[in-house]
């Protein structure tokens, strides 16, 4: 027993453990392994705690597509609401190809496996199957539709893979032009919630076709549409196309037009196929719409009456500027923009020169339509009175060189009315020399002649101008002659303005005005114009009236001017413009310099009460050709004060024709 | 399996109907002398009314078939009427169906339109044995193309929310601009032939709402739909001649 | 080996119930959700085998009338009652209360799932939800006014087609 405690208590004293309290080398490692702790704890806080939001930003931007939908375009309507501009829907049959991933898979294992069956060396690679794939599984759902629609669609692979490539989030767009049958066919036959879906876009309509095409204007497709404050700017974007404003009051009023775009912010999976339903959605909006001015059975009526011609109409409210008419020819069909012009329509177009606005972007010399400035001036300057009288021959020299009055037909001693009544330049000149070119060119400046009318337009021409001694010495160094004054005097020569130009004038003149605003948006209740007045005696003022007054009953426009129950101030004008045109020699086109022949009609009505102004330009097609202004424009502003009577008695605003109980073909026939 | 667990339960459930066909039965047995009398007279005029109909219908169908000959144009009937008893009714808020007594054994073929005295009722979903399963306008599931009474443009019927202790309610989408109704001047819908389903003309229901949509393309409405549709105890199956 | 049989044909009973029930509701637009009355007594009272089975063939009969995928109500069911066969310990569940209790509480959260399946990704969602309280409430009152029956029919069919060798201690006082 005690040898067992000895041997015991002996090897006890080889098993006690000694410990060492402090180990430098030891402590070493303890320093090492404790900074190698804290940096990884240090590097796990850091990533999780600091850079947490970065990487959840990384990772929703990964994760997350937007689409962005343009709102539809707001309406445009004429001065009675009748529609001049709207949307028409276009219905599209397309396919959710998220919803079809699992067809995909299945097609793709399908095709590998047959593939495999056949032995076939010629293997395609993963990519090519996959495309294989995913077009049948598309073709499929074609096939599908056109069996309920009878229609024989194929479907386009390079399109399939550039929408797999670009446009996934989107549906693929099957059929994009379905007849109100077909729709409703695929309606009633495809079921609820089939990945085929029907789809509604809108694309824009013109009811009334080319009436005021250039007015109204047209759209292009925009891709740059953007949602204001709908969130994910940072996210990869997919946009709808839409539309923007090209021309006329589209592009104007392309920001008050353009709807408010809407959008949706999608969750995808690895493929980018989205998972539904988005996390953010907002409906898009239409766009404001707006009201114009125009009337459109005037506008009708006026492009009717111009026909084939070229050249341009104008009616304006005298009182108010707001413009009825703004017509110009050739013009062109709104609904070939609509969705997309073709390349042959755009050569059309620009044969026929039908690009132009001529109301507002065509510079013409005004002709003897000038003369009612040139009236204006002699009465301020004092050298013309209602009184003053010329004797004609029917020529007048000034220098080396003769100048011609327009018809030949009245000679000897004339008054200021007989002058303007038959438009005999020769009066004109006379006195335009003895009032002078300044007298004359501040006159027409007074009226605006020399700058822009400011309408709510694009385009409109800064080309117009009043020749001046001075404007003709800057840009042509040449001195002024007294025959530039003659000229100027019946409006030809250094002078060129716009035919709403000259609308603008007859309205100033109506109302006893110098200036007149155009706009070719309505206001019900827009008040009157007032600007300074002309400044000439009431006598002076009502001979020029009488002489115009005349015009349409005995004068140059006595044709077709007279309008039954209406009384009328007017202004016949006849000018040369020179032009480069083109002449086929031997089956070749040379180009040679000529001179066209320019026709004007402007004037005011009803005399008492002036309410509607005008302006017709016609422009003579041939060049060389003698073309007698009044002849082609005078039936244009008939038609338009005719229709517009028509309209007043109507609304019951003028007095029944005499005729009016009468059966209709009587009172019509001629 | 579904096929074999639903043949299984549509014989209960048929016996269950003619259980309550025979309760029926037995119910207006105990109806008094008088009350029977009134009935039978009430039927006699409603039979002298619909005698009248049938002339008039027989003289409009000779001068139809008449302007046929004339425009030699194929006279044809398109549908085959076929009534049935409604088995059982299921009017959850997620569907809407009926279950009726008469299936492949006459002939009933899926898609086939299905009317009431009414108007349409739904269209059939399911065939079976003895069976069919019709899923009611009032279920989001049910689409057709319908038009405004007088109108031909189509628009897209939907059925919709139905409240509980309310008529059953649908909603109708790309509803033209220009059309105006609500509750004081509802318009009626009606089937507009043209998605080669649903023959012209039947009443769908009335548009006592039509409001905007956003994008001022369209309109979307509610279509208030007949109340006995909850209630319908029997309905015909148009079943198509000649199916394509 | 007649118990799952004669579970099938209470059930299938219990199912005509429901139908019939509904189809008289249906004139007003509202119906009963009845399928916790199928999943609870076999979850409290019966062993995997026969209870699991008998859940999924209940479920089955669900499944051929009504348009969802088959295999939805029997899925449900099943997992209902593994649920309530794991939770069943912690109940006092051979009360009658307490089973009828358990069955509203399964039935609405059965409802609940079939609402989130079918409803819940509707985005008019919110303009059903009166319907979907009316139905909730309404069925969770008709569950716990017939559940005592519908357990004592359950086990009063057990009962006759159990051989007494067979039954369980404590069955027959019960």
């Amino acid at each position: 027993m005690s040898s067992n405690r000895q041997n015991l208590a002996s090897r006890s004293g080889n098993l006690v453990e000694t410990h060492t309290t402090f180990q430098p080398r030891v402590f070493v490692f303890h320093f090492i392994f404790g900074a190698m702790l804290l940096t990884l704890a240090g590097g796990l806080a850091y990533q999780q705690l600091i850079k947490a939001s970065s990487y959840h930003e990384v990772e929703r931007v990964q994760n997350q597509r937007r689409i962005i939908v343009p709102g539809p375009r707001g309406n445009i309507y004429d001065r009675d609401g009748r529609l001049l501009v709207g949307n028409k829907p276009r219905f599209a049959v397309v396919l959710y190809l998220d919803e079809l991933r699992s067809q995909f898979r299945r097609e793709y294992i399908q095709i590998r496996k047959n593939y495999r069956a056949a032995g076939d060396r010629d293997v395609p690679t993963a990519s090519q199957m996959e495309q294989i794939a995913r077009a049948t599984v598309v073709q499929h759902y074609l096939d599908r539709v056109n069996a309920i629609i009878g229609r024989h669609e194929r479907l386009d692979a390079t399109l399939l893979m550039r929408h797999f490539r670009r446009e996934l989030l989107l549906p693929y767009i099957l059929i994009n032009d379905l007849t109100p049958v077909e729709y409703a066919k695929l309606i009633e036959q495809l079921p609820v919630n089939s990945p085929l879906q029907l789809y509604t876009s809108s694309e824009r309509y013109y009811p009334y076709g080319s009436a005021a095409a250039h007015t109204l204007g047209y759209v292009s497709n925009n891709t740059e549409i953007d949602a204001e404050d709908f969130p994910g700017d940072d996210l990869t974007t997919f946009k709808v196309k839409g539309a923007t404003g090209r021309d006329g009051l589209e592009l104007q009023f392309d920001s008050v037009l353009q709807g408010e775009a809407g959008g949706a912010i999608y969750r995808v999976d690895p493929s980018g196929f989205r998972i539904n339903p988005p996390l953010e959605q907002r409906l898009p909006v239409q766009g404001k719409n707006i009201v114009t001015s125009l009337d459109i059975d005037l506008q009708q009526t006026a492009e009717k009456a111009l026909g084939d011609l070229t050249g341009a109409a104008v009616m304006m409210d005298v009182n108010t500027g707001e413009v009825l008419v703004l017509a110009s020819k050739p013009d062109y069909d709104l609904n070939k923009f609509s969705p997309k012009i073709s390349h042959e329509d755009v050569a059309q177009i620009e044969k026929d020169k039908a690009w132009v606005n001529r109301a507002i972007s065509g510079v013409y010399a005004p002709g003897s339509t000038f003369k009612i400035i040139t009236s204006i001036a002699g009465f301020r300057a004092g050298t013309l009175t209602p009184d003053s009288t010329y004797t004609t021959n029917g020529t007048y020299t000034v220098g080396n060189h003769v100048f011609h009055d327009a018809s030949g037909e009245i000679t000897g001693v004339i008054d200021y009315r007989t002058a303007i009544e038959h438009s005999v330049n020769t009066f004109f000149i006379n006195y335009g020399l003895k009032t002078g070119v300044d007298a004359i060119v501040a006159e027409a400046r007074r009226f605006h002649l020399d700058r822009k009318t400011g309408i709510e337009l694009p385009h409109e021409t800064s080309a117009m101008y009043v020749g001046s001694p001075r404007w003709k010495k800057e840009r042509m160094g040449e001195p002024w002659f007294q025959g530039d004054t003659a000229n100027l005097a019946f409006g030809q020569g250094m002078i060129a303005v716009t035919p709403l130009q000259m609308a603008c004038v007859v309205a100033s003149l109506a109302r006893d005005e110098t200036t007149t605003k155009p706009t070719i948006l309505h206001e019900p209740n827009r008040p009157t114009q007032h600007t300074p007045a002309i400044g000439i005696p009431e006598d002076d003022y009502n001979a020029l009236i009488e002489g115009m007054e005349r015009v349409p009953l005995t004068g140059t426009a006595r044709r077709w001017g007279r309008v039954d129950g209406l009384t009328i101030a007017a202004k016949t004008g006849t000018a040369q413009q020179n032009v480069v045109f083109p002449v086929t020699e031997n089956g070749k086109t040379v180009y040679r310099n000529g001179t066209i022949e320019l026709g004007w009609y402007v004037g005011f009505a009803p005399v008492d009460h002036p309410k509607v102004a005008w302006a017709v330009l016609v422009e003579g097609d041939v060049p060389d050709e003698s073309f007698a202004g009044g002849f082609y424009a005078t039936p244009i502003a008939t038609a338009m004060l005719k229709r517009w009577l028509e309209k007043q008695r109507v609304a019951g605003k003028a007095p029944p024709a005499p005729d009016a109980d009468k059966p209709a073909d009587e009172a019509e026939a001629p | 399996m579904r096929v074999s667990f639903f043949e299984m339960e549509a014989p209960v459930e048929a016996a269950t109907s003619y259980a309550r066909d025979l309760q029926e039965y037995w119910s207006l047995r105990l109806h008094s002398n008088d009350e029977l009398i009134e009935a039978g007279r009430d039927l006699a005029r409603l039979n002298a009314a619909y005698e009248l109909r049938i002339q008039e219908n027989s003289a409009l169908r000779g001068e139809i078939e008449r302007l046929e000959a004339l425009l030699r144009l194929p006279s044809f009937s398109e549908y085959r009427s076929e009534p049935a008893r409604v088995v059982s009714r299921d009017f959850t808020t997620w569907w809407q169906r009926l279950v009726i007594r008469k299936g492949r054994n006459f002939g009933i073929l899926k898609g086939s339109p299905v009317v009431f005295t009414g108007g349409v009722a739904g269209r059939v979903t399911e065939v079976h044995a003895y069976t069919s399963v019709v899923e009611l306008i009032s279920s989001p599931n049910v689409r057709l193309a319908a038009v405004v009474e007088g109108d031909s443009r189509p628009m897209s019927y939907q059925g919709g929310i139905n409240s509980s202790f309310a008529p059953p309610m649908g909603t109708v989408e790309f509803m033209p601009l220009d059309i105006f109704a609500s509750k004081i001047a509802p318009k009626r819908l009606v089937t507009s032939g043209l998605g080669g389903v649903f023959p012209p003309g039947l009443t769908i229901g009335y548009i006592v709402k039509a409001d905007p949509s956003a994008d001022g393309l369209f309109k979307n409405g509610e279509v208030k739909l007949d109340s006995r549709l909850s209630s319908l105890t029997e309905v015909t199956v148009l079943v198509p001649i000649n199916p394509e | 080996m007649l118990r799952i049989p004669a579970l099938f044909l209470c059930h299938l009973a219990l199912w005509v119930l429901v139908i019939a029930l509904n189809h008289t509701l249906g004139a007003w637009q509202i119906s009963f959700f009845g399928c916790g009355l199928f999943v609870t007594y076999a979850g409290l009272e019966l062993e995997p085998r026969e209870g699991l089975t008998s859940c999924l063939l209940a479920g089955f009969l669900f499944d051929a009338w009504t348009p969802v995928p088959f295999g939805q109500h029997a899925l449900l069911f099943g997992l209902a009652y593994c649920m309530l066969h794991l939770w069943k310990q912690r109940l006092m569940w051979d009360d009658v209360r307490v089973q009828s209790a358990v069955a509203a509480t399964t039935n609405a959260a059965m409802y609940a799932v079939f609402w989130a399946i079918h409803i819940g990704g509707l985005p008019q969602w919110r303009l059903l939800l009166m319907r979907n309280v009316w139905e909730l409430v309404l069925s969770t009152v008709i569950v716990v006014v017939v559940a005592p029956w519908v357990f004592a029919l359950q086990h009063q069919t057990l009962e006759l087609t159990t051989p007494p060798k067979f039954r369980r201690r404590g069955q027959d006082e019960r």
